[in-house]
């Protein structure tokens, strides 16, 4: 999630490093060294340390198992720092050089959120990925799937959930306006994290504003920016200008995802928001109570998928696919929901039974109409100028 | 100038002589102190500048992609702007609740430091030794973690609740509703006091501890009470020590980001969780706008130092 991936880092922008690793010595198979020519895969992933760890730890060695052949070097730019220019500029001055290729075949984000040189796109600069090259596809939610155009693959996801606690509150709401009568009918016992600081937040608000749109401006607003959807958003900011006295400590909201579990775990409020895979990973490793329930509403919130790409100038671009196809089998995708906690990229059908049990009620699906983008700042700033008395 | 007369009497070579020692001196000097100037322009002195001349030359718009920064011929249109658009009302609060906070974290720092310093500097025995020890502690620890330890001790449903709850004083003395004392501006004043309280009762202890016993014994005879000897003697010899400390807690919180980010309230916001919500914004200009207010602001304090410590060696 880039939402989350830029707050988290900005929050320790201190270690603004980039992390560049290669680990191609730990995967020199021994056992085929008379196989065919080896070919070396780039990868390189803006994921947090998780999903870092994910990659060198169970993908990547499980990759090299089933495909001795290729050599997957991979770099970490840690958090996505300064991602803009050390991927797509770099990419700009190897063209503009008139370079052939470059060593980056697989990279780990959407095409769609990057900035281009003028009269440029994305689709100058990464290949389209179909069900052709990449079978897989196949077993990605088509919904899911369309924000990058078909020049990105859906691998992971994460959407906005609900976490209550149940010795506290016995029915959880099931649709937004549920929730809001039930903070009303609750006062100090819920709250949001600002939502520049949080996609949790962020998408409580999102939610707020899907509820005073129209459907159709509501799937319009995935067609391009246009302020004019905006219009009856201040309807949104009085619904949550009203619901603020009744917030915790009458209207705090707390700086990031992880604040608001915090508050949870203390039994501080009995409910917030929260993203699937914090929640679940704060359950697994006991930090939220096991009596802490995660469920989705009616319509869901927003969440949203992770992309993996594959740049025009690949040096590679065949191994690149062989790789994101094997990403996408059910198998490896089982193990991205257990390592991470993550929505696996394919529907949950594809999975194991003990999987989808795992993820219980959230695993219903999330709303993937919210754009981000310039939305989501709008939102931002409108919210912080409308919503909290100041 | 008389280093550089020469004495009567002395040959043209040795002042030649002198003078190209002194200029060896110099380049040795100024060549030694190159690398950390070289460092402050780059890092320091540029930036600044080119934020300001940024914020003299460049609006923000709004366009069909949504806010983009245009740039002008150099005028204070920016600042005209921060002053009265009403999208910039948060900013123009932040500037406010800024000041205000660092105001009142002045006068409780230094309501709480002279006395801690002088009970520091008469006191006997090995209590005060004790309470100087203590009184560093805040030195060596990072806001964060001291942010972080003011939330598990002040928060709701943390320590100092449970504590209020089980002694009952929570239901008897304040109706059943936890008082909470941070996520507002308490908060951040409570944090920023105990962050300075280290540096400022060293700088205080230090001017303290040039003063003679003898100049308070001698006042004490002829009568003067605690607060006369504070006022007469004490304050007015530990003026600069007193300021070197106002300034250095007077830029540390108007500057500070962690604490008003994690124990201030959702808003106002202090002018750094501002002006990184509008970096995050990709409102650029408008933090570097606020910025170099905080420079100006800064400026003009460390002015005041510097008059006073000129006035003091005049005198």
């Amino acid at each position: 999630m880039r939402t989350r991936s830029r707050l988290v880092g900005r929050s320790v922008a201190a270690l603004a490093v980039t992390v560049g690793l290669t680990l191609s010595s730990d995967f020199m198979p021994t056992r085929h060294a008379a196989a065919a020519a080896k070919s070396t895969i780039y990868f390189t992933s803006i994921g947090d340390v998780n999903v870092a760890d994910l990659y060198r730890n169970t993908l990547i060695p499980d990759f090299n198992k089933a495909f001795p052949q290729y050599t997957v070097k991979f770099t970490e730019i840690l958090h996505g720092i300064n991602d803009q220019s050390l991927v797509v500029d770099n990419m700009t001055a190897a063209m503009n050089a008139g370079k052939s290729s470059v060593n980056l075949d697989v990279y780990e984000d959407s095409p769609l959120n990057y900035v281009y040189p003028a009269g440029k796109t994305f689709k100058d600069y990464f290949l389209p990925l179909t069900v052709k090259d990449i079978p897989n596809i196949a077993k990605i939610d088509p919904k899911v799937q369309a924000p990058a155009y078909g020049y990105g693959v859906a691998y992971r996801a994460s959407a906005v959930t609900l976490v209550y606690n149940s010795q506290q509150v016995s029915t959880p709401p099931k649709t937004y306006s549920q929730l809001l009568a039930w903070i009303k009918a609750n006062p100090g016992k819920f709250t949001y994290c600002s939502p520049a600081d949080g996609g949790s937040g962020d998408y409580f608000v999102a939610a707020a504003i899907r509820s005073v749109m129209s459907a159709s401006d509501y799937a319009a607003l995935r067609k391009g920016y246009n302020t004019g959807l905006e219009k009856h958003w201040p309807k949104a900011w009085a619904i949550l200008k009203a619901l603020e006295p009744d917030l915790y400590q009458n209207g705090y909201h707390p700086s990031g995802n992880v604040a608001v579990l915090n508050l949870l775990a203390k039994g501080t409020i009995s409910m917030g928001t929260a993203w699937s895979d914090q929640g679940l990973s704060a359950l697994a490793k006991g930090v939220l109570p096991s009596y802490m329930h995660m469920t989705q509403l009616n319509p869901p919130f927003p969440g949203g998928p992770a992309f993996m790409s594959v740049p025009k100038l690949a040096q590679n671009p065949a191994g690149a696919k062989v790789f994101l196809n094997f990403i996408l089998s059910p198998a490896e995708q089982a193990k991205i929901a257990v390592a991470i906690q993550g929505f696996p990229g394919i529907e949950f059908k594809y999975l194991p039974a003990s999987v989808v049990k795992h993820f219980g009620t959230i695993a219903s699906g999330y709303d993937t109409g919210w754009p981000g983008g310039p939305y989501d700042k709008d939102l931002q700033r409108l919210w912080k100028l409308n919503v909290p008395s100041s | 100038m008389s280093v550089s007369m020469a004495t009567p009497g002395e040959g043209a070579a040795a002042r030649q002589r002198r003078r190209s020692a002194r200029l060896r001196e110099y380049l040795v000097g100024y060549s030694l102190i190159s690398p950390a100037v070289l460092l402050l322009v780059v890092l320091i002195v540029y930036p600044a500048l080119k934020s300001i001349w940024d914020t003299l030359t460049t609006v923000l718009v709004q366009s069909p992609t949504g806010l983009v920064q245009v740039s002008h011929s150099p005028s204070l249109e920016i600042y005209r702007q921060l002053f009265i658009n009403a999208d910039y009302r948060l900013d123009r609060k932040a500037v406010v609740f800024t000041i205000e906070v660092t105001i009142i974290t002045l006068i409780v720092l230094f309501a709480i430091c002279y006395p801690l310093a002088m009970y520091l500097r008469f006191g006997k025995g090995r209590l005060p030794a004790f309470f100087r020890t203590l009184s560093l502690i805040p030195l060596f620890i990072p806001t964060i973690i001291s942010a972080y330890a003011f939330i598990s001790f002040y928060q709701q449903g943390n320590f100092l609740d449970v504590l209020l709850q089980n002694l009952h004083l929570e239901q008897t003395m304040f109706g059943g509703r936890y008082p909470q004392l941070i996520d507002n501006r308490t908060g951040i004043v409570m944090a920023e006091v105990w962050n300075n309280i280290p540096i400022t009762v060293l700088l205080l202890g230090a001017g303290l501890g040039e003063i003679d016993n003898s100049l308070i014994e001698s006042a004490r005879d002829v009568g003067a009470g605690l607060w006369r000897i504070f006022a007469g003697i004490l304050f007015p010899l530990t003026l600069r020590q007193f300021l070197v400390a106002f300034i250095l807690a007077f830029i540390g919180v108007m500057g500070s980001y962690n604490i008003p980010a994690l124990l201030g309230p959702t808003l106002p916001q202090m002018l750094g969780p501002a002006m990184n919500d509008n970096i995050s914004q990709q409102r650029l200009i408008i933090a570097e706008a606020e910025a170099v207010l905080t420079f100006a602001i800064a400026a003009v304090v460390g002015l005041l130092y510097v008059v006073a410590v000129v006035r003091q060696r005049q005198r």
